[in-house]
C-alpha cells in the first residue's frame, strides 16, 4: 500500500475548472486523488507522476447535500464509465472522474449546460451559508436585547462579545456578497465568451490563487461564527441564554436540512412556499420545545422574567 | 430531472436523433455522432445523459425492444414517431436556410 497524503482543499466545491486543474497538477506531481469525501479534506495516494485528466461535474440526477449515491446517480456513473471515465469520488452533487485517455471527450460538452449547472449548485451552496448567517444574526439580536437589561458591571464584557459577533457576521456577509458578485461576473463572462463563439477559458492561475484565499477565508469565518456561538453559549453567565442559543442552533440545523429537502421537491412555486413556511413553523416549534426541555432540566424559568415568558411559550408548544 | 419541453433542436440534439434511427446504447450514440459529423462534433457522456432524459421525457425517443448486438446489457434507445417528425422538421428548416442563402453565397464566390 502506497503512502497517503491528506490535503485541506481551499476551493469552493462548485469551482469545477479549478478542481480539475488542481487534481491534474497533483497527479503530475505524483499524488493521485483517492477520496473527495463529504469534508473539505482530500486524500491522495503517492504514486508515479501521471498525466491524468480530471472532470468534476455536477451530477444531473444527484440530490444536493446528499452524502450517499442514489440509484439514478449510479446510472449516471455507469454511463460515464462506459465511455472511458473512471469515477473517483463525490461530494454532495459534485462528482469527480478521471482518465488517462486524451481522446475521450469531456463529460459535459455542452458549455451552456455546464455553466447553468454550476450556477445552480453555487446558489444551493449560498443558500446554506445564508441560513447560517441568519442564525448568527438572530443570535446577535438576542445579545443586543440582553445587553440593555444587564447590570452595568457586565456591560464591558457584553460589548466585547457583541462587537466580536457583529464583526464576524459582517465579514461573513461581505464574503458571501463578494462570492455572489464574483459568481455572477464569472457566469456573465462565460456566457459572453460562448456568444462570441469562443470556448470557456481556463482559469487564470492568479484568479485561482485569489479564489483559494476567499474560499479559505469563508470557511474560517463560518467556523469562527459557529465557534463564537458555541463559546458564547458556554461562557454566558445566564443559563436561559445558554439554553436558548443551543435550542436555536439545533432547530436551525433541522430547518436547514428541511429547506434543502424542500428545494429538491418537484412541486409548484406556491406549494414550495407553503412547505418553506411549514418548515419555518417547525423551526420555531422545535426551538421552543427544546428550550422548554433544556429550561426544565436546568431550571431557568424561575430565575429570570424573560426566561419565564419564553418558558411559558415553550411549555405550551411542548404540551401541544 | 424536471420536465423541460423542447421547441427546437440544437446541433448536438439533431445529430443524436439522427443516430437513433437505429437502436443504440450510450457509447454507440457518441461514436455514431462523431462519424455522422465527420469528427466535427463529439458529445460527452454527461451531456448525452441529460439529453437522452430530456428526449425520453418529451417522447422523442424510447427504450428499444431489440438492442443492438454490440451493446450487451446496456440500455438502448430508438427514435419515436414524434422524434422522427421533429427531426424531419429540423432537416427541412436547415435545408430551407441553405437554399435561401445559396444564390448570395454563390455570388460571393
Amino acid at each position: 500500500m502506497n503512502k497517503t497524503k491528506k490535503e485541506f482543499l481551499p476551493f469552493q466545491f462548485t469551482d469545477l475548472a479549478a478542481l480539475n486543474k488542481h487534481f491534474e497538477e497533483k497527479a503530475a506531481s505524483g499524488l493521485i486523488l483517492r477520496s473527495f469525501g463529504p469534508t473539505a479534506v482530500c486524500r491522495y495516494e503517492e504514486c508515479e507522476p501521471a498525466k491524468l485528466r480530471y472532470n468534476a461535474v455536477i451530477c444531473p440526477v444527484s440530490k444536493s447535500a446528499s452524502p450517499s449515491i442514489s440509484e439514478e446517480a449510479r446510472g449516471f456513473i455507469e454511463f460515464c464509465e462506459e465511455s472511458g471515465w473512471n469515477f473517483v469520488d463525490h461530494r454532495n452533487e459534485v462528482y469527480v472522474f478521471c482518465t488517462e485517455d486524451a481522446s475521450v471527450p469531456d463529460i459535459e460538452t455542452d458549455s451552456r449546460e455546464l455553466i447553468a449547472s454550476v450556477d445552480r449548485a453555487a446558489s444551493r451552496s449560498r443558500f446554506i451559508s445564508l441560513v447560517l448567517i441568519g442564525m448568527s444574526f438572530a443570535n446577535l439580536c438576542t445579545s443586543v436585547l440582553r445587553f440593555f437589561g444587564e447590570s452595568p458591571d457586565l456591560r464591558p464584557f457584553s460589548i466585547g462579545m457583541v462587537s466580536g459577533q457583529a464583526v464576524l457576521l459582517l465579514s461573513a456577509l461581505v464574503i458571501l456578497i463578494w462570492n455572489v458578485i464574483r459568481d455572477r461576473k464569472w457566469t456573465a463572462a462565460m456566457y459572453s465568451a460562448l456568444d462570441r463563439g469562443e470556448p470557456i477559458p481556463d482559469p487564470d492561475p492568479n484568479v485561482l490563487k485569489r479564489r483559494r484565499l476567499t474560499a479559505l477565508a469563508g470557511i474560517i469565518l463560518i467556523a469562527a461564527l459557529l465557534l463564537g456561538l458555541i463559546t458564547f453559549a458556554l461562557i454566558s453567565s445566564e443559563p436561559d441564554i445558554r439554553c436558548f442559543i443551543v435550542s436555536i442552533m439545533i432547530a436551525g440545523v433541522v430547518f436547514a436540512l428541511l429547506a434543502v429537502k424542500i428545494k429538491n421537491v418537484k412541486v409548484g412555486k406556491g406549494k414550495k412556499a407553503l412547505l418553506y413556511f411549514l418548515a419555518f413553523l417547525a423551526f420555531i416549534a422545535i426551538g421552543l420545545v427544546l428550550f422548554g426541555i433544556f429550561g426544565s432540566v436546568f431550571g431557568v424559568f424561575e430565575e429570570t422574567e424573560a426566561g419565564a415568558a419564553l418558558g411559558r411559550s415553550a411549555e405550551i408548544f411542548h404540551l401541544l | 430531472m424536471p420536465k423541460e419541453s423542447l421547441s427546437s433542436l440544437t446541433e448536438p440534439m439533431y445529430y443524436v436523433l439522427l443516430a437513433l434511427t437505429e437502436p443504440l446504447c450510450g457509447t454507440e450514440i457518441m461514436e455514431k455522432v462523431r462519424v455522422l459529423s465527420h469528427e466535427r462534433l463529439s458529445i460527452g457522456p454527461g451531456t448525452l445523459y441529460t439529453m437522452l432524459a430530456k428526449f425520453e421525457d418529451n417522447g422523442l425517443i424510447e427504450p428499444a425492444d431489440h438492442p443492438s448486438p454490440g451493446s450487451g446489457k446496456r440500455k438502448n434507445y430508438l427514435i419515436t414517431e414524434k422524434g422522427a417528425w421533429m427531426l424531419k422538421a429540423e432537416y427541412s428548416r436547415l435545408k430551407r436556410q441553405t437554399e435561401d442563402g445559396k444564390d448570395i453565397m454563390e455570388a460571393l464566390g
